[in-house]
């Protein structure tokens, strides 16, 4: 008997525990239930439901009754009337989401398609800012910076996808360097941060989104990943949730007399309306962006 | 034979932005001097610069889309080669030929890894001086391959 046959015969190549583990995680709701769990002290029936779109309430009551078969779950009745269940990991299902991780880990290291680069431009004079911002964005995005409008001009190339701009910069103005940005045919949507309160001036400017400062790390954040999913929305779409976007601000801030009478808003209004007339173009976009969008439209 | 330019064509004025201050008067020396009709627009700083190639509101005005642009590099913020970049990085202008006319003979190779057509030295003299911008518009209207005609015709 050679070497190589007692060797497989002690220890199989392929481990029935090996088998029963990857059975266990190839099953589409399993890993997903693990990693909903982790570092939460628990959650309930429907916080799940919510957070596994698409999940039918039929599988996740069987999924969730199968990990707990395996002891990876736990699940505890915090109420009876009405009645309220929340699902916890047990140690060892804590040990399981170790393992998934390393999982998917390896996955985006040698599994994922190499990633167009992503680059953002964040411009503002004030420093702390500037460092703020790209720290927020920089896990996620190449990062480029600019602390007024010249060096924006300079960091400025079809490279760049989302600009984060300062509306006050000291010489080229946040405003000069967005009509600029406008004019050129660039592809780029432009986020545009101030510390002003909302003003009628921003009628003129074409911008997709628009921040007050302070700005919050998940607030920009949101922004730049719903402005790098417009990019591949028509023209159409994209002018139409600018438009959204800045007159859902302005109705936010002013009554509606005066919104009325103002001749510039009351175009871009009937802009808005035409843009929507059409809309058979918005087919590509999902609701929810839509409907995002929508908030602060009037009832 | 798609390339022959019909009489209208050759009529059209063209345009030249003039970044910087010429020392000499430009438009005269170009009406007394250039073949075909010359429009010499001439802005003092980058800034104006800038505004003045960002088109809004009338998009067929031909001074915010030049046929060359000469920039002097005698300004700054934005200087010269941040305007160079922004004209080059354009994907609405990146086809202008730009021609830079440095006042301290310096940095030749920044103006062309930037994009730039071509780095010459300002001179000292009028009579050089219009002798130069001479040359320069004789060789991009008359001479080069130029893109404009066929790149702007159809706007």
């Amino acid at each position: 008997m050679s070497m190589t046959d007692s060797h497989a015969r002690e220890t199989p190549v392929v481990p029935d525990s090996l088998l029963d583990s990857v059975s266990l995680l190839s099953k589409k709701w399993h890993p997903a239930l693990v990693r909903c769990l982790s570092g939460t002290d628990g959650q309930g029936f429907s916080d799940l439901e919510r957070r596994l779109d698409g999940v039918s309430a039929k599988v996740l009551t069987d999924a969730l009754e199968e990990l707990q078969e395996y002891e990876i779950i736990e699940r505890r009745e915090v109420s009876q009337s009405p009645l309220r269940v929340n699902y916890t990991l047990t140690e060892r299902g804590e040990e399981l989401d170790d393992v998934i991780e390393s999982l998917a880990d390896w996955g985006e290291t040698h599994l994922a398609e190499p990633e167009t680069e992503q680059v953002v431009l964040v411009a503002d004079d004030n420093k702390r800012v500037n460092t703020m911002h790209t720290a927020w964005l920089e896990d996620d995005y190449t990062v480029r910076t600019a602390s007024d409008g010249e060096e924006t001009l300079r960091n400025l190339d079809t490279d760049v996808g989302v600009v984060v701009l300062d509306r006050r910069m000291p010489g080229l103005s946040g405003g000069e360097v967005l009509d600029w940005i406008r004019s050129q045919w660039y592809d780029i949507r432009v986020v545009m941060v101030t510390s002003e309160d909302v003003d009628l001036d921003i009628l003129d400017m074409g911008f997709d989104e628009y921040l007050t400062k302070p700005v919050r790390g998940d607030e920009l954040r949101a922004v730049v990943v719903d402005l790098f999913e417009r990019r591949a929305y028509s023209s159409q779409l994209q002018e139409y949730l600018g438009l959204q976007s800045k007159l859902g601000l302005l109705r936010a801030e002013y009554p509606d007399d005066t919104l009325e009478t103002h001749e510039l808003y009351q175009r871009l209004r009937s802009r808005l309306d035409e843009l929507e007339a059409s809309g058979g173009t918005f087919e590509e976009v999902d609701a929810e962006t839509l409907e995002r969008a929508a908030v602060g439209s009037p009832q | 034979m798609p390339h022959v330019a019909t009489p209208q064509q050759t009529q059209r004025e063209l345009t030249v932005l003039f970044v910087g201050s010429p020392s000499v008067d430009l438009q005269a020396a170009c009406d007394s001097e250039c073949t075909r009709p010359v429009d010499i627009d001439v802005v003092t700083d980058g800034r104006a610069a800038i505004q003045r190639l960002t088109a809004t509101g009338d998009p067929s005005a031909s001074r915010t889309r030049p046929d060359l642009v000469l920039l002097q590099c005698d300004f700054e913020l934005p200087d010269g080669m941040t305007v160079l970049h922004a004209i080059k990085s354009s994907p609405r202008l990146r086809a202008t030929p730009v021609v830079v006319l440095d006042p301290d003979d310096t940095d030749s190779e920044g103006t062309y890894r930037t994009g730039g057509n071509a780095h010459v030295s300002t001179p000292d003299t009028t009579e050089d001086y219009v002798d130069l911008v001479r040359s320069i518009t004789r060789f991009w209207f008359e001479w080069a391959q130029y893109p404009a005609e066929s790149l702007y015709s159809d706007t």
